[in-house]
């Protein structure tokens, strides 16, 4: 029971503080090991039986608990030796072989001895020259003793790169979670103590495309003596395209506001599927606050389908939950969720004693309610449906968030020009430029406000307007390359095509990973009939991505302008292919595949 | 003064005190007397035998028990060297006590030097010390006068409330309070905490 159950954490190099191996190291500690297990804080696990069948449960039976109980009674007789089981055998190393790329903390991090949780960001750069499908990872912590957790993101702007290089020493403390920073499409990299790696299904890898920084978020604790962590994440890659991509939906509460004292607050929150899904995994999250959670599904039929059930919510055990057998889920079918939060000084983990109102926010003295499921869609072309509509009920919440936030910290720019940000994105022009002209009135000449401006400009009609404010935002702000990639969009349109080429340059200088930039640079060399220079853009674009039809279309009509027909041809049908609906890439196929008949 | 200190108390329910006792706390101090020879013997590093008590001449003597791999107890070491450096000062002598018979002397100097513990270290396999304050886990502490009274066993503070349930920072400093009073020589009531950790190994119930 014990090496069913314990040694897996408790043995040398792994997370738990002692081992728990031999017959004396239980004997030892045999008192506390029935505390430990009777009271269900080992093996560590929070879901309770019955809501939702997962993978990898970690949770000894009551029989277990009463067989402890009666050998401690009994004074931890060894028994005869003779019966014991063999150790299991655990691979050592890489527990799915060698990883292909293996992304490592470039130098170690130094923990301190006490003091209070440390939660501690790194960005690394990922070093791949072209697009990788990612079909698998194993996370090791390097100091397993330390590590209560780890999520690792993904961010393509450079800013936690430049976050991290700001502040001394390795890695960055913002615990707030920048816009620019993401989860891969469709998934999540986690780990906790004990988490076994898998390798997903080859059909359903994520995309890795080249100038990504992966930032490692860790929530570290202090062990009593100063302690260094060098963590490292492989990868596992797989050559196939994914054909189906999984999909987060997030239920949860982005306007949290707890009162002082209160020891039961609510949150709900439910969504109408539309269309048919399966469940892969769900991850809850809340901070010191949340007690008991609920995530569950009604049928069309009308049936209850409970998804988990949490009673006592423990911020420091929080992990994702894999089910064994995935729900299927059909249209129609209502997903909800309640979480309960205890802001009174009888929830001990309260961050804040006495208890203050808390809202929400990243921060661990601030709260969070959410209950993400990673579903499937039964059809693959229902994605985008679901990508859509989900979409819609997500900037809902968002805007609901930030419009408390703005009521909360009134003068907060930065919650401004994202609010208008949200309104933009729906389409909303007119509610958003409020919101950016009161950044500016907050913050004079804050670029992000000039450069959504920019974009709200030219949705009205304004091109003189946008032009101005692109050129204001670079003025504060030179690298930025939306703004010179907006600002030269317009230019060209005007004629202007040297400033345009001008600013489509440092707009690739900016972001050399950024294919689209590379895409344009090479129309308006194309236009100036510089088709050397533009093939070049064009093919940089697609060593970046592959499936980028938009620039085999491109290349196609600057090989076909070098009198290049057979390799014109080529990407035409590339394009196709990848877009079949593409009308341009059609007629130019048409068109080539003519003039070649008509060569000698 | 012979090592009866304790049991001085014990039997003196007054303690010269002119305080009332809780009645816990009169139950656990005549409970840890037990009548039987109260010597408390334990050992150094090198296998020597000292009773600690005995040369009492400090207005303050602090016992913390402790355990090279308890979780609980390691994350204390910042916390005790704290107090240890603001209270030798004033007098206060501190020991670190190891009762777990199977911590050898080379784990308990490994682990000293791993924790930049500046500490007189003494094992306790017998559990003298252990069943004189009626200590039960790692970590916790007993604090004696210079009378060898008992003046407070029990938790650090209150940062950890359970197993896997700390505060982020404690509300309560029962050990440094209890210290301040003893050096301020005022009159107390010996006072008795629960303290969470690990179980002290092999205890007799
Ligand atoms: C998923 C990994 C994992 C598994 C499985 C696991 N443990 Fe633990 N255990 C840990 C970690 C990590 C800690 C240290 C917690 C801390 O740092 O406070 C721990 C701590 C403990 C402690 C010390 C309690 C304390 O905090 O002082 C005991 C006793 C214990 N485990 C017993 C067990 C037993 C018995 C089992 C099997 C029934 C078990 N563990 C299974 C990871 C695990």
């Amino acid at each position: 029971m014990i090496y069913r159950n314990c040694a897996g954490c408790h043995r040398p190099g792994e997370s738990g503080p002692f081992p728990l191996l031999t017959y004396d190291d239980v004997r030892r500690r045999a008192e506390l090991v029935q505390t430990v297990t009777q009271s269900r804080y080992m093996p560590p696990w929070l879901p309770e039986p019955g809501y939702g069948d997962f993978e990898g449960v970690r949770r000894v039976s009551g029989e277990e608990i009463a067989m402890i109980e009666e050998w401690v009674a009994g004074g931890a007789p060894e028994g005869d030796p003779a019966d014991l089981p063999p150790l299991p055998e655990w691979t050592q190393g890489w527990q799915l072989g060698e990883p292909d790329l293996v992304i490592r903390m470039p130098e170690p991090f130094e923990l301190p001895s006490g003091g209070e949780d440390v939660f501690r960001n790194f960005a690394i750069p990922i070093p791949v020259s072209e697009p990788k499908y990612v079909q698998g990872f194993e996370f090791r912590p390097g100091n397993a003793k330390i590590v209560h957790h780890a999520r690792m993101l993904l961010d393509r702007s450079g800013r936690s790169r430049q976050r991290d290089a700001e502040e001394p020493g390795p890695g960055f403390a913002s615990s707030m979670f920048m816009d620019e920073i993401f989860d891969p499409s469709g998934h999540w990299i986690g780990w906790t103590p004990g988490k076994q790696p898998v390798l997903r299904p080859d059909d359903m890898a994520w995309e890795l495309s080249p100038g990504t920084d992966l930032v490692l978020e860790m929530h570290m604790l202090p062990t009593g003596k100063p302690e260094r962590i060098q963590s490292s994440l492989g990868l596992y890659f797989t050559a196939a395209k994914p054909s189906r991509t999984p999909f987060i939906l997030r239920l949860g509460s982005k306007t949290i506001d707890i009162a002082p004292g209160e020891e039961h607050y609510v949150i709900e929150d439910r969504y109408v599927l539309p269309v048919d899904v399966e469940v892969l995994n769900i991850y809850p999250h809340a901070h010191y606050l949340g007690q008991q959670m609920d995530g569950w599904a009604v049928l069309p039929d009308g049936t209850k389908h409970p998804l988990l059930r949490i009673e006592r919510w423990d911020f420091d055990w929080q992990d994702e939950y894999r089910y064994a057998k995935p729900p299927v889920l059909p249209r129609g079918t209502v997903i909800e969720m309640r979480f309960t939060y205890d802001n009174s000084t009888g929830n001990a983990e309260n961050p804040r004693n006495p208890p203050v109102r808390v809202t929400y926010g990243w921060k661990t003295a601030e709260e969070m309610g959410d209950l993400w499921f990673q579903v499937l869609p039964r059809d693959s072309n229902d994605w985008a449906l679901l990508s859509r509509d989900f979409g819609r009920k997500e900037r809902l919440a968002q805007i609901a968030g930030y419009e408390k936030q703005l009521e909360i910290h009134p003068e907060d720019y930065e919650k401004h020009n994202a609010l208008g940000n949200l309104y933009l994105e729906a389409n909303d022009t007119g509610k958003a430029v409020p919101f950016f002209r009161r950044a500016l009135a907050i913050k004079p000449n804050y670029p992000y406000a000039h450069y959504n401006l920019g974009v709200a400009s030219e949705s009205l009609g304004k091109a003189d307007e946008a032009i101005g404010h692109y050129r204001t935002a670079l003025r504060h702000l030179p690298d930025h390359a939306p703004s010179h990639n907006n600002l030269a969009i317009a230019l060209f349109a005007r004629g202007d095509v040297p400033a345009a080429m001008r600013h489509f340059k440092e707009a690739v200088a900016a972001d050399k990973n950024n294919p689209e930039a590379h895409n344009n640079l090479g129309i308006v060399l194309g236009s100036q009939g510089d088709l050397d220079a533009a093939a070049r853009e064009f093919r940089q674009a697609l060593r970046l991505a592959p499936e980028y039809a938009e620039a085999h279309n491109n290349l196609a009509n600057t090989l076909g302008a070098m009198g290049k027909l057979d390799e014109a041809i080529r990407h035409y049908k590339k394009a196709l292919e990848i877009s079949p609906d593409y009308a341009d890439a059609r007629r130019n196929l048409a068109l080539a595949e003519r003039a070649r008949q008509s060569e000698p | 003064m012979p090592i009866s200190g304790l049991c001085k108390a014990c039997k003196e329910p007054t303690l010269a005190l002119h305080i009332v006792l809780p009645v816990l706390a009169i139950l656990l101090m005549s409970l840890s007397c037990g009548g039987s020879d109260p010597e408390v013997v334990l050992l150094d590093l090198d296998g020597r035998s000292v009773a600690p008590l005995e040369e009492m001449d400090a207005p303050a003597s602090v016992f913390i028990f402790s355990s090279v791999d308890c979780p609980v107890s390691n994350r204390y070491a910042p916390e005790v060297k704290r107090l240890k450096a603001e209270f030798a000062d004033q007098g206060a002598r501190f020991w670190l006590v190891y009762p777990n018979p199977a911590e050898t002397p080379d784990a308990i100097r490994q682990h000293l030097k791993d924790f930049g513990y500046d500490f007189d270290a003494l094992r306790d396999p017998e559990h003298r010390l252990v069943d004189l304050t009626r200590a039960s886990v790692t970590p916790e502490a007993a604090v004696f006068t210079s009378d060898n009274l008992l003046a407070y066993r029990g938790r650090i503070d209150d940062r950890q409330v359970d197993f896997g349930k700390v505060r982020p920072r404690p509300t309560k400093h029962d050990l440094e309070e209890a210290l301040q009073l003893v050096l301020a020589g005022e009159s107390f009531t010996p006072r008795f905490t629960t303290a969470v950790g690990c179980y002290i190994s092999d205890m007799k119930r």
